[in-house]
């Protein structure tokens, strides 16, 4: 569904900030013009319609006198990447006991569906949120309209609750060899991968709860958790990444840096990365590459401070336009990273993402 | 039936949005009914009820095949070919050649408008032309659209169009109160539950709803507050809703231009001097014309046209001429039937069936002149020939008329082949049957078949509504005529008439002749019945009892040693015998066979004995109060629920076990019972779970919204022991814990189940 206009609900004449809804003033006309038509020509079932039309109205009112505004309770923050489905979950805090509708705002490059809906309040809206394009993204505000059982009477109120959404740019997987090609260019140490983590290890109160590891944690009934821990800094070589893009290439170039940073830290390199806003200092530990990953939702073409070790440049929106710099050589992004096989395309960060506090 | 989770589930066979969309459908059905029920009841008065009731389920069924397959703009062109088709097919028919459509398409337009105008402002739907035929084609179009939406779950849109159809037949006053109760309240019911199938409500709200229905209903019927609807106690409700409406509807028919006579009751008639007519003879004097028979009243269709003078005079008739002049104000123009020209009045009308009409009312003291061909059954010659379709119009019956008036009408009128002899017989018989009363109390039922069958006595409408419905149960065409009796003559050649006056009887048709008129009502006993009021009238200082020529006569003074010629038709009948000459002098018996007189074996009471059953007597056992027992049903529903709903020791008792857990040993029953105390605290504090939901999606939503760590701990210890298998008292005792706590939180704390409190 198509989100539909948001509309402001206190604009209009006076007639609009009657509370009644179209159907309302249907209502209201059936009951007026039949008091009218019984008092004129004394017909005689009219106050079969006249009187429960009355009643309809009187509940109507009663439904919705003395609401307040509503507070929406949201996830403060969401994340995904270019081409993920997220499930955004709107919560009434202290919900009236009404029927309603709620539409919440979402912004382009995002595309929303059922963000406007007729909904129970009391159950609040839950809708999709396919991400179309990588970058930081506010859901909200939202519009709450009360209305009775029967929809004669409504009243709509905004609420202020946000959701920041974070696209991050799609990563491609690194061709078998192309470890192996950059290590003879830029030192890069080239070892056999080996798993993610380390040793399992029981929880600790500090310790994130994405890091704990489930099945083991079944496991082991004894303990309350068990966390993967992961591998401290090795010594597997570093390697900054700089980028830059023309206009309208900033989308590729973000795509490449990204999918190069996290091919190199899936091979505990330690990767740094210099762009048209930001430095960042070689690191490796996978939130860390997470933080650059982030950082590449965001940037702009441009060119960085600095140039790296391999220098990117986007000279148009396809991936086939980056050509990669290293050294005096310039090679094709394709020598070094599979592009166009969606199978393979790996989402970063997907799953649960911890809750930073609630946004009213 | 499922198993799941260790327990077995019942799957019904429709989920909460099926129930709701289901309500809101039957919500739509008692709405399309309300409307049908009206329809139908027109086509078993006029004819075609079973064709009526295949329409409409075809429209229905035509409307879930086209919900299926078909956009709204194609279900709206099917709309509009089924409303227009319908007009054109009922223009077809109801036309007497279907090009006056063509050649005057404006004044059509306006007869249509003329139509619509006059139903919307409370006149029968009965009183437009070949009511049948419009029934007929006018319901299939909004049935089709209303359902069509309906099916596309448009309900609200469904409901509008539906309502408005019912909304038709309540102006007009045809939808009976009961009736538009019950269309109301399904049009609140389609449109409440549509609300709720469509956001997936809970059944939280569908108990709100009913409990507002019932309220409507309740309201509905204890408080008639617009002036004119339901009269009589609770609207509708009681059994005699429309009965003594209008205790002296008679007198109004006769003074204004009324298209419908409701048959009532007991009645009182006006004392008061109406008019004052000159003539060369006493007649009835006649003001209306009635052609189609309810089986409760009387209703003339047609439209009105300008009066045209004619000087063809039918053989053997006379021609009188009179002089009228108005005590009232009135648009009534009573006048000896046939009228042959009218002077006095620009603009004349006539109704459908020639009764003149003065197009603005007339104000008292004007008068006008009448020449009229009065036709005599006597003077008519033999008569035997197939009905024309415009006489057939004057053999309606309705479908529901019980056939023992048929049966005994058939043997009544044994060896009786002319139609004017069997007019006579039914005259004379009803005549010496009943006797005449103003005070009898209306029978539920066909008025006909009451008064013929189940009352001994009656007055003037019932006689000429029993006489009709036999002379048509014959094939005779025969209408009723409404208007006064002669009066009270105050000098050779002039009668005073007053409200008492007002009349009514029957006329039979004959091609040569017309219509004769025959008087079945006794003329005695009315005769003296006048007398006596008009007596009393005087006694108590009635003003307008009298005009300055009455005052100083008796009633029944009979003013000259001759007698007035009008009365000698009164010298054969069997009402002759009232020396009256001056009320009444209807051309009645006269044409009364002597000879043939009604069968010595035939009487009333044996005839009945003989019938087999009683299936004729459907109204002599009390009528059921249906009515009653829906609006007990309504409170009872209402008032369930609504205790249903509030249920407080429930409620307090669900607080309570909410708020406190004390284990008992049982690791899986105390986990159980935490689970359901930390969903119902975090339904509170974020959302309830949806039903759709797993524990472990419900856990991810909590975990976005930001529930903390001790609502995740709570799931995972949660699913240690009721899907683990550890069933170990510790970890059940840590779950009451952590639940205590969230639940403390949620409830006490009135917020956030935070992250930082716990763990």
């Amino acid at each position: 569904m198509p989100s539909r206009p948001f509309r402001s609900p206190d604009t209009g004449g006076a007639l609009a900030r009657v509370p009644l809804t179209a159907r309302g003033w249907v209502v209201l006309g059936a009951v007026v013009v039949g008091l009218v038509v019984g008092l004129w020509f004394g017909t005689p079932s009219i106050h079969a319609v006249v009187v429960p039309g009355a009643v309809a109205l009187v509940v109507a009112a009663w439904q919705i006198r003395g609401l307040e505004r509503p507070i929406v309770k949201r996830a403060a923050e969401l994340e995904g990447t270019v081409g993920e489905r997220l499930s955004v979950d709107l919560v009434l805090d202290d919900p009236p006991a009404n029927l309603g509708t709620v539409a919440d705002r979402v912004p382009d490059g995002l595309t929303a569906s059922g963000n406007h809906r007729a909904v129970d309040l009391g159950t609040g809206l839950e809708y999709d949120l396919e991400l179309d394009e990588r970058g930081r993204y506010r859901l909200g505000p939202t519009l709450v309209e009360v209305q009775d059982l029967l929809g004669l009477a409504r009243r709509a109120f905004v609420a202020d609750g946000r959701t920041e959404v974070l696209v991050r740019p799609r990563v491609h997987p690194l061709r078998s060899g192309a470890l192996a090609r950059l290590a003879t260019r830029s030192g890069v140490k080239v070892e056999p991968e080996r798993h993610e983590f380390d040793r399992l290890r029981e929880y600790r109160p500090t310790d994130s709860l994405r890091d704990v590891h489930w099945k083991s944690s079944a496991r082991h009934p004894e303990v309350e958790f068990v966390v993967k821990e992961f591998v401290k800094e090795s010594e597997r070589g570093t390697v900054r990444l700089s980028g830059e893009a023309v206009d309208g290439g900033a989308d590729a170039l973000a795509e490449a840096l990204a999918s190069l940073a996290v091919g190199l830290a899936d091979a505990e390199v330690r990767v740094g990365l210099a762009t048209e806003a930001a430095t960042f200092e070689p690191v490796a530990n996978p939130e860390a590459v997470e933080r650059l990953v982030a950082h590449l939702a965001t940037i702009g073409p441009g060119v960085p401070r600095e140039r790296g070790d391999l220098h990117l440049v986007a000279e148009g929106p396809e991936l086939e336009a980056v050509a990669v710099e290293v050294g005096d050589e310039r090679l094709e992004l394709t020598d070094l990273v599979v592009v166009g096989d969606e199978r393979r395309t790996r989402l970063v960060g997907t799953g649960p993402v911890p809750a930073r506090g609630v946004a009213d | 039936m499922a198993v799941e989770q260790g327990r077995v589930q019942v799957r019904w066979p429709l989920d909460l949005a099926g129930a709701h969309r289901l309500a809101a459908l039957g919500g739509l059905g008692a709405l399309t009914l309300a409307s049908v029920i009206v329809l139908y009841e027109i086509t078993v008065v006029l004819g075609g009820s079973t064709q009526l009731l295949v329409r409409v389920a075809l429209a229905v069924a035509l409307a879930w095949v086209a919900a299926r397959l078909l956009e709204p703009r194609v279900a709206i062109a099917i709309f509009a070919v089924l409303a227009i088709g319908g007009y054109a097919w009922y223009f077809a028919i109801a036309m007497a050649d279907p090009l006056d459509v063509l050649q005057a398409p404006i004044g059509i337009a306006l007869s249509l408008a003329d139509d619509a105008l006059r139903v919307v402002t409370g006149l029968s739907v009965l009183t437009i032309r070949a009511t049948d035929v419009w029934a007929l084609s006018f319901a299939p179009a909004p049935v089709f659209l209303t359902w069509y939406l309906g099916f596309r779950r448009r309900y609200a849109l469904g409901t509008a169009i539906g309502g408005g159809t019912m909304g038709l037949f309540v102006l007009s006053g045809d939808l009976e109160v009961v009736w538009a109760v019950v269309g109301t309240l399904g049009a609140v019911v389609a449109v409440g539950f549509g609300e709720l199938e469509l956001r997936g409500a809970t059944p939280d709200h569908a108990e709100v709803l009913v409990v507002v229905v019932a309220l409507m209903g309740i309201a509905a019927a204890v408080a008639p507050v617009v002036p004119g609807g339901g009269v009589s106690g609770p609207i509708g409700f009681g059994g005699e809703d429309i009965a003594d409406e209008d205790a002296v509807s008679l007198q109004s028919n006769v003074i204004g231009a009324d298209r419908q006579i409701q048959i009532v009751g007991e009645i009182e008639l006006d004392p008061e001097v109406r008019y004052t007519i000159e003539s060369d003879e006493p007649a009835l004097w006649r003001t209306g014309v009635y052609d189609r028979y309810t089986g409760d009243g009387w209703v003339r269709t047609g439209t009105r046209s300008p009066f045209t003078p004619t000087d063809s005079v039918p053989p053997n008739a006379t021609v009188v001429e009179q002089r009228v002049r108005t005590e009232i104000e009135t648009d009534r123009l009573p006048a000896a039937a046939k009228p042959l020209d009218v002077a006095g009045i620009d603009g004349v009308e006539v109704t459908g069936q020639d009764a003149p009409i003065a197009p603005e009312p007339l104000s008292s003291g004007d008068t006008y002149t009448v020449a009229s061909a009065v036709t005599s059954p006597d003077d008519v010659g033999e008569w035997r020939e197939p009905l024309s379709p415009i006489q057939e119009d004057y053999t309606q019956l309705p479908e529901d008329l019980p056939d023992r008036l048929p049966t005994f009408t058939d043997e009544l009128l044994e060896g009786v082949d002319d139609p004017l002899d069997q007019a006579a017989r039914i005259e004379e018989f009803l005549e010496r049957e009943k006797s005449y009363s103003l005070d009898v109390s209306r029978p539920s039922g066909d008025i006909a078949d009451q008064f013929l069958f189940e009352m001994d006595k009656g007055y003037c409408t019932y006689f000429a509504t029993t006489m009709v419905a036999m002379l048509r149960s014959a094939d005779v065409p025969a209408r009723m005529a409404v208007g006064y009796g002669n009066g009270q003559q105050v000098a050779e050649d002039r009668w005073v008439v007053r409200g008492l006056n007002s009349h009514a009887w029957v006329e039979v048709y004959h091609p040569d002749a017309g219509w004769v008129a025959f008087d079945p009502t006794p003329a005695s006993p009315r005769s003296s019945a006048r007398n006596d009021q008009v007596d009393d009238a005087r006694d108590d200082d009635v003003p307008g009892v009298d005009t300055d020529e009455s005052v100083d006569l008796p009633y029944d003074n009979v003013p000259t040693p001759e007698e007035p010629p009008g009365d000698d038709n009164d010298t054969n009948g069997t009402n002759d015998t009232s020396g009256d000459p001056g009320d009444d002098a209807a051309p009645d018996a006269g044409a009364t066979p002597t000879n043939d007189t009604i069968p010595s074996g035939l009487d009333l009471q044996d005839f009945l004995a003989d019938r087999p059953d009683g299936d004729d007597e459907r109204e002599s056992a009390p009528p059921m109060p249906w009515e009653r027992l829906g609006l007990l049903a309504l409170v009872t529903t209402g008032a369930v629920t609504g205790a249903y709903r509030l249920r407080p020791r429930r409620r307090l008792r669900r607080q309570l076990a909410m708020r406190w857990q004390r284990p008992t040993g049982d690791p899986v029953r105390d986990v159980e019972r935490a689970q359901r105390r930390v969903e119902w605290a975090l339904g509170k504090a974020y959302r309830p779970r949806r039903p759709s939901e797993t524990p472990r999606e419900y856990r991810r939503v909590l975990e976005v919204l930001g529930a903390g760590p001790a609502v995740d701990r709570f799931f995972a210890v949660n699913e240690r022991v009721r899907y683990g298998g550890e069933h170990d008292r510790t970890l059940a005792v840590e779950a009451v814990d952590l639940a205590d706590g969230i639940v403390g939180h949620a409830v006490w704390l009135g917020g956030d189940v935070t992250p930082g409190w716990a763990s």
